[in-house]
C-alpha cells in the first residue's frame, strides 16, 4: 500500500508542478459557477436597487395617455429613468444637450449606452380610448430569452393602461345595454366613461395583479432558501463537470509515461501491476476530490446549502471521482497517443456535462433527451445532488444514482484493467 | 559458479496486423551466471528485445520459464525483481522532477526508506558524479547527464543482476570510455552480474565475459569471445568499399575461385537507412540518414598475402576499389558469419 | 515568398486533415455539443413557434374559493383556474392537443392543500397552485382592501418548471383582475350615477333586486381584449425572430474555432522541440515568412471549420425544425467576411499566445483556459446577458464580437461593421505583437 501511495504523491507532485493547473482547477471553474449560476436564476430574484437602468423613450404621441404609461413604468420600477423625459441637469441621461431620435437611439441601443428603447406611436392615446388594439415598441440589445427588469415594468405598464382600457370600454357598452339609462349627449356619456376609467385606475395602482410565489426550499426560519437559488444548479454542475476536465488528462499522462518509458521501468520494478494502475490511479482520484472541494467550497460562500445527509453528499462525490476515474483506465487502453487522449477528453467532458445536466437543470428539456442524457454518468450524480440539495433527501433517496455509478465503475474497472498494456 | 538467471524454453508469441501468429522468442535456452558480465547480441527483430522484456517482468511468456536468483518471474516477479536492476535506452525519467526526486521516487519503489534510502541516493549521486546537480530539474540536464542518472536508477538498490540496453548510445567516445569502466567497476567490486546489449561489437568484445547470439527467435551461438571466434575458423576478413559501382556476380566468383585461401565472397550495395536503420520509407519523415556504400567482402586464411591478388583481379574488371581494410578475426565477424547479416544499426 | 509562405501553410493544413484526432477536436465535437444544445432547447426551434418547448409540467390545482354572492348568484373565481388548467374528463384528443395550457401542464385537481406541497417537496409535482378561500370575495376591491394573492408553492428542484408554472398563475390572475376591475369599476361608476340621478336609481335597484340587471362582462374577462400591447423588436427595429441554436451554434462554432487557433500556433513550439523548426531558420526563408505561413495554415484551418459548422448547424436547425432553413440570414456575403474575421482574429492571438508560453503543454494549459474563458463570456454555454456586469468584459473577446455578428446577419441586419473592424483590427494587433515577441525569442 505504500507504494501505491509513493506512486500518487509522485503523480500529485508532477501535476501541481505546473502552476498554471490553479487556473484550471480553481479561477476558471470558479469564475463559471458564478455566470452559470447567474444564468441559472442566481440572483434574478429581485430587481437591482442601486444601479440605474437607462432607457431611451421616443413618445410620438405626447398624450396623457403616454405620460400615465411612462408613470406607470416608473412606479414598476424605480430604478428605471426614462430619457430624455428624466434627465437632470447633470445630465444622468448621457445625451450631451442632444436630442434624441431614432438613429442616435438606435446607436445608444448598440454601444449599450441605453439598455432598451420604447416606442410610443403616434394616437396612442386616441386609439387606447376608442379600445382599439395598439403596439408599443420594445427594441433592446438583450436577447429574446433573458429575463429582463425593464421589459417587465414595461409590460406591468402595459397591462395596467390596457386594464383601465378594457374596464372603461366594456364598462360604458354594459351601461349602453341598460335601457333606461339615457345619457344627455355624448359628454354626459363620455363623462360616465372617465367614471369607470378613473375608478378602474385607482384600482388598478393598487397593484392587483399578485401571486405569492414560494419555493419549496424556503426555510420560514432564516427566510432564506437552502438550496441557494441558482447557484446551488451551477456549483454541483460545474464541479462535475471539472471534475471530469481534472481526471480525463490521466490518459494522456498514461500514454506519455509509456513513451518515455517510466511506466515500463515501474514494470521492471518490484512492484505488482495492480499498485502501479492503483497508485496512478489515487493521483487523480484524489486531483478529482480536491477539484469537488474547491467549488463545494466556493459554493458555501455562495449560500449553497447541501443537505442534511453529508455522509450521502461525500458517497456522491467519492463514487462519481470514482466512476470517471474507471472510464479514464479503461479509455486508456483504446487511445494511441497524447492528442487523440487530449481530443477525447475534450469530446467527452464537453458532452458528458451539457448531455447529464451539469450546464442547466434537466427539467427544461425535452422528455426523451432526459432519457438520452441519462446515458452519462454526470445525470446520476446530478440526480443526487438534486435529491440532496432540494428535496432534503439522504442516503436512501440517492441510493439509485450511487448504485448506478458503482456498477458503471465496476464495468470501467474491468474493462480498464483486463486490457491496459504497459508496453 | 552458479547461474543467476536460468531461462528455460521461453518463447513469446505475437499477432502480425493480417492476424498471423508468429514466434518472435521461440524456445530459448540461457544460463547467466554470477559475476559475469553477459552480451545478448542480435539484429533487429531477431527477439533480443522480446526476450529481455521477458526476463525483466515486462511481457508473460507464452511458454517455458525464467528465473532470477532461483525466483520465477512468472510466479513470484515481486521477488525476482528485487534482485533485478534496470538501465533502459530510454531516458526512463520524470523530467519536470529534479534529480534527487527521481532517485527518491524510483528508490521507494525498491522498499528503500528513511536514512537509508538518503545515504543510497547520496551514493548513487556521487557514483554519478552528479551530487552538485541534484536539485536541478531532470528536464534542464545534458543529453549525457541525463544518461547518468538513468543509469543511476538502475543501481539504487544494489541489484545482483543488472540489465543495461545500449547504455553508450549517443554518447561520446569520453563518456563512452568512462561508462565501459563503470559496467567493469560495478563487476568487480560489487560482484554484479551485468547483462549487456549493444550494438558496437568492438566495446562487447572489450568487456564480456560471455556472449550469446541470437536469431530467428533462438540462441545460435554461446561463449566466451574467444570460443566464438575460434568457432568460425582463424580466417582474416577484407572489406573492400566500392561505393555505388555494381559488382558482378562473377567478379566474386573469381575472387573464390583465382585466390588462394580465400572461403567466401559477398557483396553488400550502397544503401540509405533511417535512424532507426530501417530503409526510409518517407525521407521527410526523418531527422538522420545514414549512407552505406557498397562493400565485398571477403574471407581468406591469410588476408594480407590474398590482398595483392584480389587488388589485381579487381582493377582488370574495372571496379575502382575505394578503400580496403583488413581485419583480424573478430566478434562481428562471428555474427556476420552466424547471421548473414552485418550488426549494423 | 509567397511560394514559401503557401509551402509551409500547406505543409499545416496536410497535416491537419489527415489526422483524425484534429477531426474530432475541430469538427465531431462542436457539432455534436450544438446538436445537444440544440435538442435541449429544441421547443424553441420550430418555424411556427407553436409547439410548446416543455409539455406535461404536472401541478395540482388547489381550489379553497368560497365564492361571493352577486346578483342572486355565486361566483367562483377561483374556479377559473381549474376551467382553465385541468381538462374535462370526456374532452377529445383533439381538444386536448390544440390546447396550449391542457399540453404544457398536466394539472390535477384537488382539494388538499397540504396533500399538494407534501408533492411539491417530493418533486412528484412542479408547483402547487393555491387559491385561498376569500379570493373571490377579495376581488370586488371594497374600499380600500386588496386582493388576497394566490399562492404558488413550486419546487426547487425543478425551478424551470415552477417558474413556467409561476407565469401561468400570474397571467390567469392578471385575467380575472381585469374583469373584476372593470365589474368593479362599473358597478361604481353606475352606483354614482344612480346617486346623481334619483330616477335612473330607482330603476336600476328595482331591477337589480329583481334580476333585471344581467350585465355582460365576459369581454373584460377575455385577455385578448386588451388593447396595449408590446411588440419586441431588435435594436434596428424588426420583430425578433431568435433562434437559439444562431447564438448558441455560432459561439460553438467561435469557441472551438479558438481551440484550433491556439493550438494550430503551438505547433510552432513543438517544431522548435523536434528541431523542424531551427530546420525551417537554418533554409532561407526569412522568418517573418515562417511565422505567416503558419498564420495563414491557421487562418484557413479556422475558415474552414467555421464554414463547415455553419453548413452543419445549417442541417442540425433544419432536422429539429422539420424543414430546411438556413437560420444565418440572407447575406452571404456579409457571412464570408465575418468568418474571415474572426478567423483572422483568433490566429492572431494564437500567434500571440505561442510567443508569450514556454513549452507546447503550457501553451496547451493557457490556450485552452483562454478560449474556455472567451467562450463562457461570450456565451458559448450559457446566456450572460442577465448579468450586466459582464457586458463590458464580454466586449473584451473574440467569440463576441463574432457571435454578435452572425446573430445580427441571421436577423439580417447589416450593421456589423464595428464587429469586423473590431476583429480585424485585434487579430492584426496581436499577430504583429506574437511576431515581435516570438522573433526576439528565437534570436537569443
Amino acid at each position: 500500500m505504500r507504494t501505491v501511495f509513493e506512486i500518487a504523491r509522485t503523480d500529485l507532485r508532477i501535476i501541481f508542478q505546473d502552476r498554471s493547473i490553479w487556473l484550471n482547477i480553481v479561477v476558471i471553474p470558479v469564475i463559471l459557477s458564478f455566470v452559470v449560476g447567474f444564468a441559472n436564476g442566481a440572483g434574478a430574484t429581485a430587481p437591482p436597487t442601486t444601479s440605474t437602468l437607462l432607457v431611451d423613450v421616443l413618445d410620438n404621441d405626447s398624450s396623457d395617455r403616454s405620460a400615465q404609461f411612462f408613470d406607470e413604468v416608473r412606479a414598476a420600477n424605480a430604478t428605471i429613468v426614462l430619457c430624455p423625459l428624466d434627465n437632470t441637469d447633470d445630465d444622468i441621461c448621457q445625451l450631451a444637450g442632444a436630442a434624441l431620435d431614432e438613429t442616435l437611439a438606435e446607436s445608444r441601443l448598440s454601444s449599450q449606452e441605453a439598455l432598451a428603447l420604447i416606442e410610443i406611436p403616434a394616437g396612442f392615446g386616441a386609439q387606447i380610448d376608442a379600445g382599439e388594439p395598439v403596439a408599443i415598441g420594445y427594441r433592446s440589445s438583450e436577447d429574446a430569452f433573458a429575463p429582463s427588469f425593464i421589459l417587465q415594468a414595461v409590460q406591468s405598464a402595459a397591462q395596467q393602461i390596457g386594464g383601465t382600457a378594457i374596464a372603461a370600454t366594456v364598462g360604458t357598452q354594459v351601461a349602453d345595454d341598460i335601457e333606461y339609462l339615457l345619457f344627455v349627449d355624448d359628454a354626459d356619456r363620455a363623462a360616465f366613461t372617465e367614471t369607470i376609467r378613473s375608478e378602474a385606475a385607482s384600482i388598478w395602482a393598487t397593484d392587483p395583479v399578485n401571486v405569492e410565489y414560494t419555493a419549496s426550499d424556503f426555510d420560514s426560519e432564516t427566510l432564506v432558501n437552502r438550496g441557494g437559488g441558482g447557484f446551488s444548479q451551477s456549483i454541483p454542475g460545474m464541479a462535475t463537470m471539472y471534475v471530469m476536465f481534472a481526471i480525463f488528462p490521466a490518459a494522456a499522462a498514461l500514454i506519455r509515461e509509456r513513451q518515455q518509458w517510466t511506466l515500463q521501468r515501474l514494470a521492471t520494478m518490484p512492484v505488482s501491476r495492480a499498485q502501479i494502475l492503483g497508485g496512478k490511479m489515487l493521483a487523480r482520484f484524489a486531483l478529482g476530490i480536491v477539484q469537488y472541494a474547491i467549488i463545494f467550497a466556493f459554493g458555501v460562500f455562495l449560500g449553497v446549502r447541501y443537505g442534511n445527509d453529508p455522509i450521502a453528499l461525500a458517497l456522491l462525490m467519492a463514487t462519481f471521482t470514482l466512476c470517471i476515474t474507471a472510464l479514464t483506465l479503461a479509455l486508456t487502453t483504446v487511445l494511441r497517443n497524447e492528442a487523440q487522449a487530449a481530443g477525447v477528453a475534450l469530446f467527452l467532458s464537453l458532452t458528458l456535462a451539457p448531455l447529464g445536466g451539469a450546464w442547466w437543470p434537466l427539467d427544461i428539456v425535452p422528455d426523451w433527451m432526459r432519457t438520452v442524457g441519462h446515458l452519462s454518468p454526470v445525470a446520476w450524480v446530478m440526480d443526487g445532488y438534486r435529491s440532496l440539495i432540494f428535496l432534503d433527501g439522504n442516503l436512501g433517496t440517492v441510493i439509485v444514482p450511487l448504485l448506478v455509478l458503482l456498477g458503471l465503475t465496476v464495468v470501467f474497472f474491468v474493462i480498464g484493467v483486463r486490457r491496459f498494456q504497459y508496453s | 559458479m552458479d547461474a543467476i538467471v536460468e531461462v528455460r524454453d521461453l518463447a513469446k508469441q505475437f499477432k502480425r496486423q493480417n492476424g498471423e501468429a508468429f514466434f518472435a522468442v521461440d524456445g530459448v535456452d540461457l544460463d547467466i551466471m554470477r559475476g559475469e558480465i553477459f552480451s545478448l547480441l542480435g539484429p533487429n527483430g531477431a527477439g533480443k528485445t522480446t526476450t529481455i522484456a521477458m526476463i525483466s517482468g515486462l511481457l508473460n511468456p507464452t511458454r517455458g520459464s525464467a528465473t532470477i536468483g532461483g525466483h520465477s518471474i512468472i510466479d513470484d516477479p515481486i521477488a525476482a525483481k528485487k534482485l533485478l536492476g534496470v538501465i533502459p535506452q530510454e531516458i526512463a525519467l520524470y523530467p519536470t522532477l529534479t534529480a534527487r526526486q527521481n532517485l527518491e521516487f524510483f528508490g521507494r519503489m525498491y522498499d528503500l526508506d528513511g536514512a537509508e534510502l538518503r545515504t543510497r541516493v547520496d551514493e548513487v549521486l556521487e557514483f554519478i558524479d552528479l551530487t552538485d546537480r541534484q536539485h536541478d530539474k531532470v528536464e534542464t540536464f545534458s543529453g549525457g547527464m541525463k544518461r547518468r542518472v538513468n543509469i543511476g536508477v538502475g543501481l539504487l538498490h544494489n541489484p545482483q543482476l543488472l540489465y543495461m540496453d545500449e547504455p553508450t548510445v549517443g554518447i561520446d567516445p569520453q563518456n563512452r570510455r568512462r561508462i565501459l569502466d563503470t559496467v567493469v567497476r560495478l563487476r568487480d567490486e560489487k560482484q554484479m552480474t551485468v547483462l549487456y546489449t549493444s550494438h558496437l561489437m568492438e566495446e562487447v568484445q572489450q568487456i564480456s565475459d560471455r556472449v550469446g547470439i541470437i536469431d530467428h527467435g533462438k540462441i545460435i551461438a554461446l561463449g566466451t569471445v574467444g570460443d566464438l571466434i575460434h568457432k568460425i575458423g582463424e580466417e582474416d576478413r577484407l572489406v573492400f568499399k566500392v561505393g555505388d559501382q555494381a559488382v558482378p556476380e562473377a567478379l566474386l566468383e573469381r575472387f573464390k575461385a583465382e585466390v588462394e585461401g580465400v572461403s567466401s565472397a559477398t557483396y553488400e550495395k550502397l544503401e540509405i537507412k533511417g535512424e532507426n536503420g530501417d530503409a526510409p520509407v518517407d525521407i521527410r519523415s526523418t531527422s538522420s540518414l545514414q549512407i552505406a556504400d557498397g562493400t565485398i567482402t571477403v574471407m581468406a586464411q591469410r588476408g594480407r598475402k590474398a590482398l595483392p591478388d584480389l587488388l589485381q583481379i579487381a582493377n582488370q574488371a574495372g571496379l575502382d576499389v575505394l578503400s580496403v581494410e583488413v581485419r583480424e578475426p573478430d566478434l562481428e565477424a562471428v555474427f556476420l558469419s552466424m547471421t548473414g547479416r552485418a550488426l549494423r544499426d | 515568398m509567397l511560394r514559401k509562405i503557401w509551402a509551409i501553410a500547406y505543409k499545416e493544413l496536410y497535416l491537419t486533415y489527415t489526422d483524425r484526432n484534429q477531426i474530432l477536436i475541430i469538427l465531431v465535437t462542436p457539432l455534436a455539443l450544438a446538436t445537444i444544445i440544440g435538442a435541449a432547447f429544441s421547443g424553441f426551434l420550430s418555424p411556427g413557434g407553436n409547439d410548446v418547448p416543455i409539455r406535461n409540467i404536472p401541478v395540482a390545482v388547489v381550489n379553497l374559493d368560497a365564492g361571493t354572492e352577486a346578483n342572486g348568484t355565486t361566483i367562483n373565481n377561483g374556479q377559473t383556474f381549474v376551467d382553465l388548467l385541468v381538462p374535462p374528463d370526456d374532452i377529445s384528443d383533439e381538444d386536448l392537443a390544440a390546447n396550449t395550457l391542457y399540453q404544457l401542464t398536466n394539472a390535477i385537481e384537488t382539494d388538499d392543500a397540504e396533500a399538494a406541497r407534501a408533492a411539491v417537496d417530493r418533486d412528484e409535482i412542479a408547483a402547487a397552485i393555491i387559491i385561498p378561500a376569500d379570493f373571490s370575495a377579495s376581488l370586488a376591491f371594497a374600499d380600500g382592501t386588496t386582493i388576497t394573492p394566490v399562492e404558488v408553492y413550486g419546487s426547487a428542484a425543478s425551478p424551470t418548471a415552477a417558474t413556467i408554472i409561476r407565469s401561468i398563475a400570474e397571467t390567469i390572475t392578471a385575467q380575472i383582475v381585469t374583469g373584476n376591475i372593470t365589474v368593479a369599476a362599473t358597478i361604481e361608476a353606475l352606483t354614482a350615477r344612480a346617486q346623481d340621478d334619483p330616477a335612473f336609481g330607482i330603476t336600476f335597484a328595482a331591477a337589480s333586486s329583481l334580476g333585471g340587471f344581467q350585465p355582460d362582462f365576459a369581454p373584460a374577462f377575455n385577455p385578448d381584449n386588451n388593447p396595449v400591447r408590446i411588440e419586441q423588436q431588435t435594436v434596428s427595429g424588426e420583430a425578433v425572430a431568435f433562434n437559439p441554436l444562431v447564438a448558441f451554434g455560432a459561439a460553438q462554432a467561435v469557441f472551438f474555432m479558438m481551440f484550433t487557433a491556439l493550438t494550430g500556433a503551438n505547433n510552432l513550439l513543438e517544431e522548435q522541440r523536434t528541431g523542424t523548426l531551427q530546420r525551417l531558420i537554418a533554409s532561407p526563408t526569412p522568418r517573418i515568412v515562417i511565422l505567416l505561413g503558419k498564420l495563414v495554415g491557421t487562418f484557413f484551418k479556422c475558415v474552414v471549420q467555421v464554414t463547415l459548422l455553419v453548413l452543419a448547424l445549417t442541417l442540425v436547425g433544419s432536422l429539429i425544425g422539420g424543414e430546411l432553413q438556413f437560420i444565418w440570414g440572407n447575406n452571404l456575403l456579409l457571412i464570408a467576411l465575418t468568418i474571415i474575421a474572426v478567423a483572422l482574429a483568433a490566429s492572431g492571438l494564437g500567434a500571440l499566445v505561442t510567443s508569450l508560453v514556454r513549452s507546447p503543454e503550457q501553451g496547451n494549459v493557457i490556450g485552452g483556459v483562454i478560449a474556455l474563458a472567451m467562450g463562457a463570456l461570450g456565451g458559448a454555454f450559457f446566456n450572460v446577458q442577465a448579468i450586466p456586469e459582464l457586458q463590458t468584459l464580454q466586449q473584451l473577446t473574440i467569440v463576441y464580437w463574432g457571435v454578435d455578428a452572425f446573430t445580427a446577419l441571421s436577423m439580417n441586419q447589416t450593421d456589423i461593421g464595428l464587429n469586423l473592424a473590431v476583429l480585424l483590427g485585434l487579430g492584426a494587433a496581436m499577430f504583429a505583437a506574437g511576431v515581435v515577441i516570438f522573433t526576439r525569442r528565437l534570436n537569443i
